[in-house]
């Protein structure tokens, strides 16, 4: 970066001198107008790293046409859904409107956490243990909440042992069109910390080897998915377990959606389940 | 090409910006909005006397491409795929004449034309970072250092943000420092260009004054050492080390002393006035040296990866996970930071 400096220096350090300039015109040269252009076809975070190069590509990564084109079709409908002022969106550019969206934010009394995808422009939604359904969640034989730094939320659900194990949810969202994937976060086995070492406490974990646990997903506009898998995973680990997808075709119209995991034959307990977030995120 | 009677074609003339006319069918010609208008607006193009002047960044090369692909376009009767492999060929150019191209079809308002090519350029430049990007092209780097420590204004309730911010302050506020301390040197050039002439007149008029020339010749070699110092990145330690050897090496007066550090600190500072304190009949070898210690004001920090607002928010995040039971493993790249989900909840929770 020795060009930005005062020109004095540059006479001075012959050694260190920039490479002389094509004589022909090239990128360096193109008008702002036409930069925007090109900054259409990339994705944000090049847009980002090209901002830098030189003023027309500065102030061509500031074209509200280009961060427009970056946001969802229902961006306005998303704004409404997460933000209870949505004045914001008067007073920043759309780059920044772009930015706020893209940083998660906190819904439905901090139950919830949104934000889109910087490369995509696609919703991503995360669901607390608290804002699921947890049968016997309020009974402290078989439920209990611990305080962890390994979620985005603060604390986790932990299944000492039940025989009907069911986790239900729902949610209700303007995603923006794509296919989207759902996931639950969850770990076998209790971890926490021991002298500043994580440890994990796998003496309850028990019974998932027995049956297999079965995970559906349904929508408002009638997909539904439905799998099942052993949830055989090393204890301490977390893991994604997949659901199922969901197409959204139409933006316009906020997506609900209903997902359940269960695990109801009631002829062996299990245990020994962290259950953190329910996860959706864009294919 | 289909076969019509020369008479039945019209033409239209084209002036482009080297002064060159060339006539151009009618039809051809039209598919550029721009010469429609100027056909349709302004009755233009009709007789050579009356070319329509093209903007000047359509060359006639350039020129010569755009009707080729005008030609091509603007017959009926092709059919997608045909007109997609058109395209595909067309676009086989180096990046200079792409530049061209585009920005020739730009000020045509050519937009099927700026779409492809813009494509074609973005595609050229993807997965680069700017300083390949300037190495490959060219390009001067043209923005100030201030225009790049711009602070960021939204989210600045998140403390990787606010530290980005306190940290483009420091550095604008150096910045603005060293160039206090380089409008006192420039001060001092003047003070210094006007003693050297009085000591030369005063010289002609009357020789005695050797510790006069000897002072010049300091300075010169000072201004010397100076410039060759610049390379090394300075801090603290070695502006003090520097200050005693030169102060060892150059002075053949006895004059030269080393000045007390208070009225150095003061001018890193930048409280100093510059007039004040060099009028008090200071020796240019010393002024040298003080401005030498003004310019070495603050390191060089090397925020080159955040010279960009922007790219230091959104390049800052990033997840992962594995994910079991869906079959392939979906490529993602995208995972938990679990460290930082917990300072995510401190901030937040601090908002």
């Amino acid at each position: 970066m020795g060009s930005g400096l005062s020109s004095f220096l540059m006479i001075c350090n012959s050694t260190t001198s920039a490479p002389p300039l094509s004589p022909e015109p090239g990128l360096g040269d193109l008008p702002e107008s036409v930069v925007a252009y090109i900054l259409l076809h990339l994705n944000p975070q090049q847009i980002c790293r090209l901002a830098s190069l030189n003023r027309a590509f500065h102030h061509a990564s500031l074209a509200e046409f280009v961060w427009e084109s970056k946001l969802p079709n229902n961006y306005d409908l998303f704004i409404s859904r997460v933000f209870d002022d949505n004045k914001f969106c008067d007073c920043l550019c759309k780059r920044d409107v772009y930015a706020k969206l893209s940083s998660p934010t906190f819904i439905d009394g901090g139950t919830k956490r949104v934000w889109l995808d910087k490369g995509t422009g696609k919703a991503c939604v995360l669901i607390s243990s608290n804002g699921l359904a947890i049968t016997g969640i309020d009974d402290r034989r078989y439920w209990s909440w611990i305080s962890t730094e390994e979620s985005r939320f603060s604390s986790v659900a932990y299944l000492q042992q039940i025989w009907w194990f069911e986790v239900d949810g729902e949610v209700e969202f303007p995603f923006p069109c794509g296919t989207y994937t759902l996931y639950f976060r969850l770990q076998l086995g209790r971890s926490g910390r021991r002298f500043g070492r994580r440890v994990c406490n796998s003496e309850h974990v028990h019974g998932w080897d027995i049956k297999p646990v079965k995970f559906q997903l349904s929508t408002s506009d009638g997909q539904k998915a439905i799998s099942q898998c052993y949830l055989s995973s090393e204890p301490g680990k977390w893991n994604l377990y997949r659901a199922g997808d969901f197409v959204v075709e139409d933006s316009k119209v906020p997506m609900k959606l209903k997902f359940s995991m269960t695990q109801i034959d009631c002829t062996h307990t299990k245990g020994g389940l962290c259950v953190d977030t329910v996860v959706i995120l864009p294919k | 090409m289909s076969i019509v009677k020369p008479e039945m074609k019209s033409f239209v003339w084209l002036q482009t910006g080297d002064g060159l006319i060339q006539q151009v069918e009618e039809e051809v010609a039209m598919f550029c909005p721009m010469i429609c208008r100027e056909v349709f607006q302004k009755s233009m193009g009709s007789s050579k006397n009356h070319a329509i002047k093209l903007p000047e960044r359509v060359t006639p090369a350039v020129l010569g491409l755009i009707l080729d692909y005008c030609r091509f376009h603007q017959a009926a009767g092709r059919s997608n795929k045909e007109r997609k492999i058109f395209d595909e060929k067309f676009i086989r150019l180096d990046a200079s004449k792409l530049c061209d191209l585009v920005s020739a079809a730009d000020s045509l308002q050519l937009r099927p034309l700026v779409d492809l090519t813009s494509c074609a350029i973005a595609r050229m430049i993807s997965g680069k970072t700017a300083e390949e990007i300037r190495e490959t092209f060219h390009i001067a780097d043209d923005l100030t250092e201030e225009e790049k420590l711009e602070p960021i204004k939204f989210k600045t309730d998140d403390s990787r943000v606010r530290l980005l911010n306190t940290l483009y302050a420091r550095k604008r506020k150096q910045l603005k420092a060293r160039e206090q301390s380089k409008n006192v040197e420039v001060e001092e050039e003047r003070v210094e260009d006007r003693s050297v002439d009085d000591l030369l007149s005063f010289i002609n008029s009357g020789d005695e004054d050797s510790k006069g020339i000897k002072p010049a010749k300091n300075k010169k070699r000072n201004r010397r050492k100076k410039h060759l110092r610049k390379d090394r990145s300075p801090n603290i330690e070695n502006k003090y080390h520097y200050k005693e050897t030169d102060s060892l090496s150059s002075s053949h007066n006895s004059e030269v002393e080393d000045m007390p550090n208070q009225s150095i600190s003061l001018k890193l500072l930048g409280y100093a006035s510059a007039e004040s304190d060099f009028d008090d009949g200071l020796d240019p070898a010393l002024k040298a040296q003080l401005d030498r210690h003004g310019r070495e004001v603050g390191p060089i920090s090397s925020h080159n990866a955040v010279w960009s607002t922007f790219v230091g928010m959104l390049l800052l995040g990033h997840y992962t996970a594995t994910i079991v039971n869906g079959g392939p493993l979906l490529g993602l790249g995208k995972s938990f930071d679990l460290l930082k989900t917990k300072e995510n909840e401190n901030c937040s929770c601090k908002s």
